[in-house]
């Protein structure tokens, strides 16, 4: 039988915290701000901390051999954004090769939902 | 096309209207014989990097609305505002509908090129044209009416565009892209693609080189005038009838003309001034070189903001949505994956 187990303590996680931040401006100094020029730099940092939050909840995406944000499949075929650009760039590989153009789509498509302006679910 | 902050432009405090009234007052008394009364003056929002400025004026005792399109105190590009002098000056001559060019740089020169053009009243936001319900007959004309704009500019007699630099695509391209602060793999991929299957080019004919919804005046009675002619130079008709098309131009509308119609209006309206069928492949072709190029455009303004007015936050904002342009890039491109 199971026995509800206590819960055990710890701290806000980064998305937690970065959500925080992003409300307290939203919400708190944004409102108060009678320089619009101040408002709308509020509202680009508030954009930009949720941008962060979604990539810091995108995970598991792997990062690439430079550390970069990526996804599995394009850093199991590739290695590295880095080693992917310089086969493109000198043609050893094609944009068009199917697999090469699906790593890219699911790359960029991962990169957009985390720039979307949507909020996070 | 410009990869430049607005705030930039400005970074001297905001331009002096004293001087661009003087300016303005100095090419209509030379026009006129006498100089006019300006009765109001304020600058436009929007115009890109340039300033815009609307003055009311009474000339021998008439009143009009004029436009004073100039360059702010630390950019000056003489260049585009003799190709804005060219372009304004072709439009009339094959009646493309345009502001009509009243004085510029030509007729009395000041401390910079500039060109005065009447005001065309319309609607020039696309998101407005996309909704405004009094607009809705424009909408349903737009695309006929944008292609026999483009028929009439690709039949242009060349001795009307004498002085236009003939631009090559992919010199174009690999310009903004050696420019690039890193390679991304899709733009690095699409351009080597693109270097590799260009297609021949045809005669040069008059292109306007940034013809899109934002570019365009509509009022009830359809597209009023096309604006920024900054930009015109001869090359492939091609290039405008898909810049006009791309995704980055259609504001959420699902049609591919704008956001609001079907290819089939505008090739039958181009074919049907400019006597030349639309070949469809060499069209995608030329879709896949507007999204490209307005993703390296996109790119580099991420970096001259980086490097320009300081504001880093902005700037990695901006940075963060190249990948919005870079999907449409594939987006293009799927159409040729083997």
């Amino acid at each position: 039988m199971n026995q509800a187990q206590p819960p055990v303590f710890d701290a806000p996680d980064a998305i937690e915290i970065v959500r925080k931040v992003a409300r307290f401006l939203e919400e708190e100094v944004r409102k108060d701000l009678s320089d619009a020029r101040l408002g709308y730099r509020v509202r680009v940092a508030v954009n930009l901390l949720r941008l962060v939050e979604r990539e810091l909840a995108a995970h598991p995406s792997a990062l690439d051999a430079d550390g970069r944000v990526a996804t599995a499949e394009l850093v199991g075929q590739f290695g590295s954004l880095r080693a992917l650009t310089e086969a493109l760039g000198t043609g050893e590989r094609s944009i068009l090769e199917p697999d090469v153009f699906w790593a890219l789509s699911q790359y960029t498509q991962m990169r957009v939902s985390i720039a979307s302006a949507e909020e996070p679910q | 096309m410009r990869a430049r902050q607005q705030t930039q432009a400005y970074s001297n405090g905001p331009p002096a209207v004293d001087a661009r009234r003087a300016m303005l007052v100095g090419a209509l008394l030379d026009l006129d014989g006498e100089a006019p009364s300006v009765i109001s003056s304020h600058l436009a929002t929007g115009g890109n990097s340039h300033e815009n400025w609307v003055f009311r004026v009474r000339r021998k005792g008439r009143e009009s609305c004029l436009v004073l399109r100039c360059d702010p105190d630390d950019w000056i590009r003489p260049e585009e505002m003799e190709r804005e002098v060219a372009g304004l000056t072709i439009a009339e001559a094959i009646n493309v509908p345009a502001p009509r060019l009243v004085a510029s740089h030509h007729t009395r020169r000041a401390d910079r090129p500039y060109t005065i053009v009447n005001f065309v009243e319309g609607e020039s936001i696309p998101r407005r044209i996309h909704s405004a319900p009094n607009l809705a007959g424009a909408r349903a004309t737009l695309a006929e009416t944008c292609g026999a704009i483009l028929g009439k500019l690709a039949s242009t007699p060349l001795d009307l565009a004498r002085g236009l630099q003939l631009r090559d695509p992919i010199e174009t391209l690999r310009g903004w892209y050696s420019r690039a602060e890193a390679p991304s793999p899709v733009l690095s991929g699409a351009v080597q693609w693109l270097t590799g299957s260009a297609p021949a080019a045809g005669a040069p004919s008059v292109v306007h080189g940034d013809f899109r919804l934002g570019n365009l005046i509509v009022g009830e009675d359809g597209v009023r005038a096309v604006l920024d002619w900054e930009t015109v130079h001869l090359g492939d008709p091609y290039e405008d009838l898909a810049w006009l098309c791309q995704r980055a131009w259609r504001y959420g509308g699902a049609g591919p003309v704008a956001g609001l119609a079907e290819l089939d209006e505008l090739f039958a309206a181009y074919a049907g001034v400019s006597g030349a069928q639309v070949d469809v492949e060499r069209f995608r072709w030329w879709l896949v070189w507007g999204a490209s190029l307005w993703a390296l455009v996109c790119r580099e303004q991420a970096t001259v903001r980086r490097a320009g007015a300081g504001d880093d936050m902005e700037c990695a904002a901006v940075a963060r949505l190249v990948c919005l342009q870079e999907a449409n890039v594939l987006a293009e491109l799927e159409h040729w994956v083997g």
